[in-house]
């Protein structure tokens, strides 16, 4: 009977559950599942496998505690683990402020 | 490593769409991949699965494999997110109308589901600008989140016992009598019976080990990701302007600079509600980088449709390098004549996700049978042999 409610989004997130990535809600658990499910060893491809480090904080919260993870899981030191690439922009900026590079550049855009 | 009997080049969704249909027909396969699974053009997309805007055959291609999307959450057992709200068309120049309502005639007699939105419709979209002059809703086109399908084809073909190995790159292929007979990586010589070319941008690197000129190269596509937003009403908004980027001649693309830098909207709201805005196309090489002026338009262009998004933040960015075919732009699918065992499946150009299902289904279907998929005849790489 207790086999019934697993996998549902209700039971997935297990309270007592450790979560990792606060901003898209990861847990410990499941980032350990997917590093060893797909053989994970490096912090992109735990982004790409959990969504941990996506969101609004991109990373800026859990990134060392998923760094750490996988030191343990992959049996590596901490030095031999990277941090994810960055990418632009480094802190969250409004659609118009990077649209705001180009406004009033090009003659030939009528809007 | 231990030999299967097909050896796959790339472990991007190309390459793990076929190692799972091959698994599904226990077919014993072995998945190399020089950098990381998912990590080229398969983890730098929007996700989007256009199939109003292309002509027959690509078409039927894109239809049948839309088709093998929608069983493919309870096949894979993973919720995948592919979303049928459909597609947006939006044009913002009174002139563009005209061409809209001939686009949409053309999708119609293909038996594609349109309806044109009236003026009060747009209106009462509060998040659509006013400006927006004409609207096209169509029916068959979708979204998906990359991710999930890229890994739930991985999960459940090493659950069928497929194998994948990262960080194992192809150095040399040898061949003999039509066919090849030893692989080299890396990481130790393979000897498949049958060999996929997968590669994506690297496709043309691994044609050439075997004296094939495989005409793909690198177009780099850039996308902004928004915070998320509440869920919109419609999730996959497209500007008209993406039918010349995307599909017309090069003449389209010097009315202006951002025409040029091939930047015309493709917006997609994601299953966790964050919006991604694309799309650019240029040729950089092999440059992934993101360049401040694309970023520009491509949120400039955005807040023309949106105006809502001027002021909502963007919290990433990213490029991928998709496999382009520099000849015809159409991929470049199945068996070889010159070689016995040596397959190809690469140059989706911006069609890898959507394209991905009937690709890994029809190049698992000519190995195992031998025979080949009528679908994929207008595809080969003898079309670039004008003998």
């Amino acid at each position: 009977m207790e086999e019934k409610n697993k996998g549902s989004a209700e039971s997935k997130k297990d309270k007592s559950e450790k979560i990792i990535c606060r901003c898209e809600e990861v847990t410990e658990r499941e980032i350990r599942e997917s590093i060893r499910k797909f053989d994970l060893d490096t912090v992109a491809e735990v982004k790409r496998a959990t969504r941990a480090g996506m969101g609004l904080c991109q990373g800026r919260s859990c990134e060392a505690s998923i760094i750490r993870i996988l030191c343990e899981e992959v049996g590596r030191d901490i030095s031999e683990i990277n941090a994810d690439s960055t990418r632009p922009p480094t802190i969250p900026v409004e659609t118009g402020v990077i649209a705001d590079v180009i406004r009033g550049v090009d003659v030939n855009e009528e809007f | 490593m231990k030999n299967s009997e097909v050896l796959i080049v790339g472990g991007g969704i190309i390459g793990s769409s076929i190692a799972y249909y091959l698994s599904k027909r226990n077919i014993e396969v072995t998945v190399v991949e020089k950098g990381k699974f998912l990590g080229g053009a398969s983890g730098a997309n929007q996700g989007g699965i256009p199939v109003s805007l292309f002509d027959p055959p690509l078409l039927d291609l894109v239809r049948e494999s839309r088709k093998l999307y929608e069983g493919l959450s309870g096949e894979l057992r993973e919720e995948l997110g592919f979303d049928e709200t459909g597609l947006l068309l939006l044009v913002l120049k009174e002139e563009q109308v005209s061409l809209l309502n001939k686009f949409m005639k053309r999708m119609e007699q293909r038996g594609l589901g349109v309806k044109k939105l009236s003026k009060s419709e747009i209106q009462s979209e509060q998040f659509l600008a006013s400006d927006v002059k004409a609207a096209v809703k169509t029916s068959e086109d979708a979204s998906v989140d990359p991710f999930k399908v890229g890994f739930g084809f991985i999960k459940q073909a090493k659950a069928n016992g497929a194998i994948f190995k990262k960080n194992t790159e192809v150095k040399d292929i040898i061949t003999s009598d039509k066919k090849v007979t030893q692989v080299k990586t890396n990481r130790g010589t393979l000897q498949p019976e049958y060999l996929v070319n997968a590669a994506g941008v690297g496709s043309k690197s691994i044609g050439k080990m075997v004296g094939l000129d495989i005409p793909v190269k690198p177009r780099r596509g850039q996308v902004l990701v928004t915070e998320p937003t509440p869920r919109a009403n419609y999730r996959y908004l497209m500007d008209f302007d993406y039918i010349a980027t995307a599909l017309g001649d090069s003449d389209d693309r010097k009315k202006s600079q951002r025409m040029e830098l091939g930047v015309a909207s493709s917006l997609i709201q994601e299953p966790s509600s964050n919006w991604t805005i694309g799309a650019s196309r240029d040729f950089a090489g092999f440059d992934k980088k993101t360049t401040r002026e694309t970023l520009g338009y491509l949120a400039d262009r955005a807040t023309k449709f949106v105006p809502d998004f001027e002021n909502c933040n963007i919290i990433r960015s990213y490029a991928g390098l998709r496999p382009y075919c520099h000849i015809d732009g159409e991929p470049i699918l199945g068996q070889v004549k010159e070689l016995e065992n040596f397959f190809i499946a690469t140059g989706h150009a911006g069609e890898g996700i959507t394209l991905a299902p009937i690709t890994g289904k029809l190049i698992a279907s000519e190995i195992v049978s031998g025979k080949r998929a009528k679908l994929l005849d207008s595809f080969r790489y003898s079309r670039f042999n004008s003998s």
